[in-house]
């Protein structure tokens, strides 16, 4: 095949991924994009972006949702190096075994798994039964409808997430630099800041924006988990737009959280730690 | 008294098949030696059990009088020197040949001092701000050593550092490896199944096989007596006959093959006697088509030619066994040469292991 025609061919194989892309998600973002910049009469303006912005309760949904976003994330990276290095290390059958354990969480249902946490963070739930039983709290404690519970539930739910990037960014890692770091006098977790992180550093954002960006635009999890006290942008904006029919918000909302992940994003790629 | 030390080592990478079983080495002070052998004989394992990676499970390793056998990697001061070279993709040259230093807390004026100093002996100086991944395969493997000795360790490691690079670069490393271990007179241990590099690099040279080792000698030794049969076959005697000890004497012994006597006066597996069965070795080189030659020769018909441009491959076989004969040249018509001679002190008599 020559060039040309292999040109033609990726070219031809792209394509249906992108029209789909296209018509299904692209354009309907640009319109939701345009919305947020036009008023009543269809003229442009930043009011929109006034009104909402300097709404209190949207500032405090914002920073809150923002908060969880930046405990949730640093807290799955903490959790999911330390799975990824031992998964990548395991020999094929055990690495396999571990790896469907951490994708399994993904093939349930979310609003399942959400609901589970119920059951586990319940007024009659098992940690509240638990802590009564050892009598370190004499009222059950309340732990559902609150920032905790989006907290952790958020972190069970993009927790695999992490691992799989992880995990696909050392494997690119040859061995033996490590080796090669310890042999010349680090020490493993010297040779784990100096020489992997900044290696599978790639995954690493990668890992980050998913998980950052799943938390940012989390519903089902903040919905149940969080009830209607405790609100983030992507209840807020289910509130706006479909409770409140206030649809002008909800665009606005939505720009909000595109801006966010992508400031984060490419903040990251052009912080780049080469030598930590 | 030996610098580095293997006593009773048994290790490997499952505990219940271990590579190596109570394995012994000793490598005195300044030594190169070569650990030679085919894939999966032991020589990595231990070198990996040398550097740290791999725990014996009995056993002790001492290097410099010091029992290291559970020190980690990271404490053992040893440098190494890998395969595919383990450079750090990040790290500009500076930084990899730095790297050790740092972790050694030495000042920077000092590191910086040291890191010219080493580029310039493996000739990388200029090349200090650029990437692994803009620089040559020659030029990456020099960084390694460069990264290795910089910090002046106790014992080098070297496992296959050539075998990434094409022919001629080959050649170019081996000499500069060469070079650089006379002027640093550094204790170094070369893993390695390429005999040509143990050959030429070695001061000794340590024959492994299945976890053992099969002979220990100077290059001369292990190229010119190979000790077993397996060395034998490894050092290029690739010809092997069979055949019965017919007499013998202090000076030699006499050994027919097939319709063939050979008179052989190079004998190994001393105190043979007559009745005895043995292997005959010889080199392809060793053998020459002759018309006139009556004894020591060994009928043969040619099946066909191989040209290597200096030299020619003779492939023919002789009864039911093939024999090759390499002469120099371009290939010849030989249809009117019917036997080849084989020199008595070319000749190789191993004793046949009985379960063979």
């Amino acid at each position: 095949m020559n060039q040309l025609n292999l040109k033609r061919t990726l070219t031809l194989l792209i394509l249906p991924g992108a029209i789909f892309l296209l018509l299904f998600f692209l354009v309907p973002l640009l319109f939701v994009f345009a919305e947020s910049f036009r008023d009543a009469e269809g003229a442009l303006t930043l009011a929109r972006y006034g009104e909402v912005l300097s709404d209190r309760q949207f500032r405090h949904v914002y920073l809150r949702t923002l908060k969880i976003a930046l405990i949730v994330t640093p807290l799955a990276v903490l959790l999911g190096y330390p799975s990824a290095y031992v998964i990548v290390r395991l020999p094929v059958g055990r690495k396999s075994l571990l790896m469907s354990l951490v994708i399994l969480p993904l093939m349930t249902s979310p609003v399942a798994r959400t609901f589970a946490w119920i059951v586990v963070l319940g007024r009659f739930g098992i940690v509240n039964e638990t802590l009564r039983a050892l009598r370190l709290v004499q009222e059950p404690a309340r732990l559902l409808y609150t920032e905790g519970a989006i907290v952790v539930g958020l972190l069970q739910l993009f927790l695999p997430i992490m691992v799989l990037t992880l995990v696909s960014a050392l494997e690119n890692v040859q061995d033996d630099v490590e080796e090669a770091a310890l042999s010349l006098g680090s020490s493993r977790l010297g040779s784990f800041f100096r020489v992997l992180v900044p290696l599978s550093y790639d995954g690493l954002i990668m890992g980050v924006t998913l998980v950052f960006t799943g938390c940012i635009t989390a519903y089902v999890t903040p919905a149940i988990l969080g009830g209607t006290k405790v609100l983030t942008l992507a209840t807020l904006m289910r509130l706006e737009s479909l409770v409140l029919m206030n649809w002008e918000a909800g665009t606005v909302i939505a720009v909000v959280m595109i801006v966010t992940t992508l400031v984060l994003y490419n903040g990251l790629r052009i912080y780049r730690p080469r030598n930590l | 008294m030996a610098f580095v030390e293997l006593a009773g080592i048994t290790a490997g990478y499952v505990r219940d098949n271990p590579v190596l079983k109570g394995f012994h080495l000793e490598v005195g002070k300044g030594e190169l030696l070569s650990l030679l052998g085919p894939s999966g004989c032991g020589k990595t394992t231990t070198l990996r059990t040398i550097a740290g990676f791999i725990i014996a499970q009995a056993g002790t390793v001492m290097i410099g009088g010091k029992d290291v056998t559970t020190v980690p990697p990271n404490k053992r001061n040893i440098g190494l020197v890998f395969q595919n070279y383990a450079l750090f993709p990040h790290l500009t040259v500076f930084e990899n040949v730095a790297y050790g230093l740092k972790r050694r807390k030495v000042e920077r004026p000092e590191i910086r001092r040291r890191v010219a100093d080493v580029l310039e002996m493996v000739s990388l100086t200029g090349l200090e701000r650029r990437l692994p991944a803009q620089l040559s395969g020659g030029q990456r493997q020099r960084v390694a050593l460069a990264r290795s000795i910089v910090i002046e360790p106790d014992l080098l490691l070297l496992d296959e550092p050539l075998s990434n690079l094409d022919a001629k670069l080959r050649d170019e490393m081996r000499a500069e490896l060469s070079r650089l271990q006379h002027q640093l007179n550094i204790t170094m241990i070369y893993v390695t199944h390429d005999q040509i590099e143990a050959l030429s690099l070695s001061s000794k040279i340590v024959v492994m096989n299945g976890g053992d080792i099969e002979q220990i000698g100077t290059p001369e030794e292990i190229y010119e007596n190979p000790a077993t049969p397996f060395v034998a076959r490894f050092m290029g005697f690739d010809n092997r006959l069979v055949g019965t000890v017919t007499a013998s004497s202090d000076s030699g012994v006499v050994v027919r093959s097939g319709e063939s006597e050979f008179n052989c006066c190079r004998t190994r597996g001393e105190g043979l006697q007559t009745g005895d069965e043995v292997y005959l070795f010889f080199r392809p080189r060793d053998a020459v088509f002759s018309l006139e030659a009556t004894e020591n020769t060994l009928p043969v018909t040619v099946n066909y030619t191989n040209y290597h441009g200096s030299t020619t491959l003779y492939a023919a076989s002789s009864g039911d066994q093939s024999i090759a004969v390499v002469m120099p040249g371009k290939p010849t018509d030989l249809s009117s040469y019917t036997k080849v001679h084989i020199p008595a002190d070319r000749l190789i008599v191993e004793r046949r292991p009985n379960h063979e």
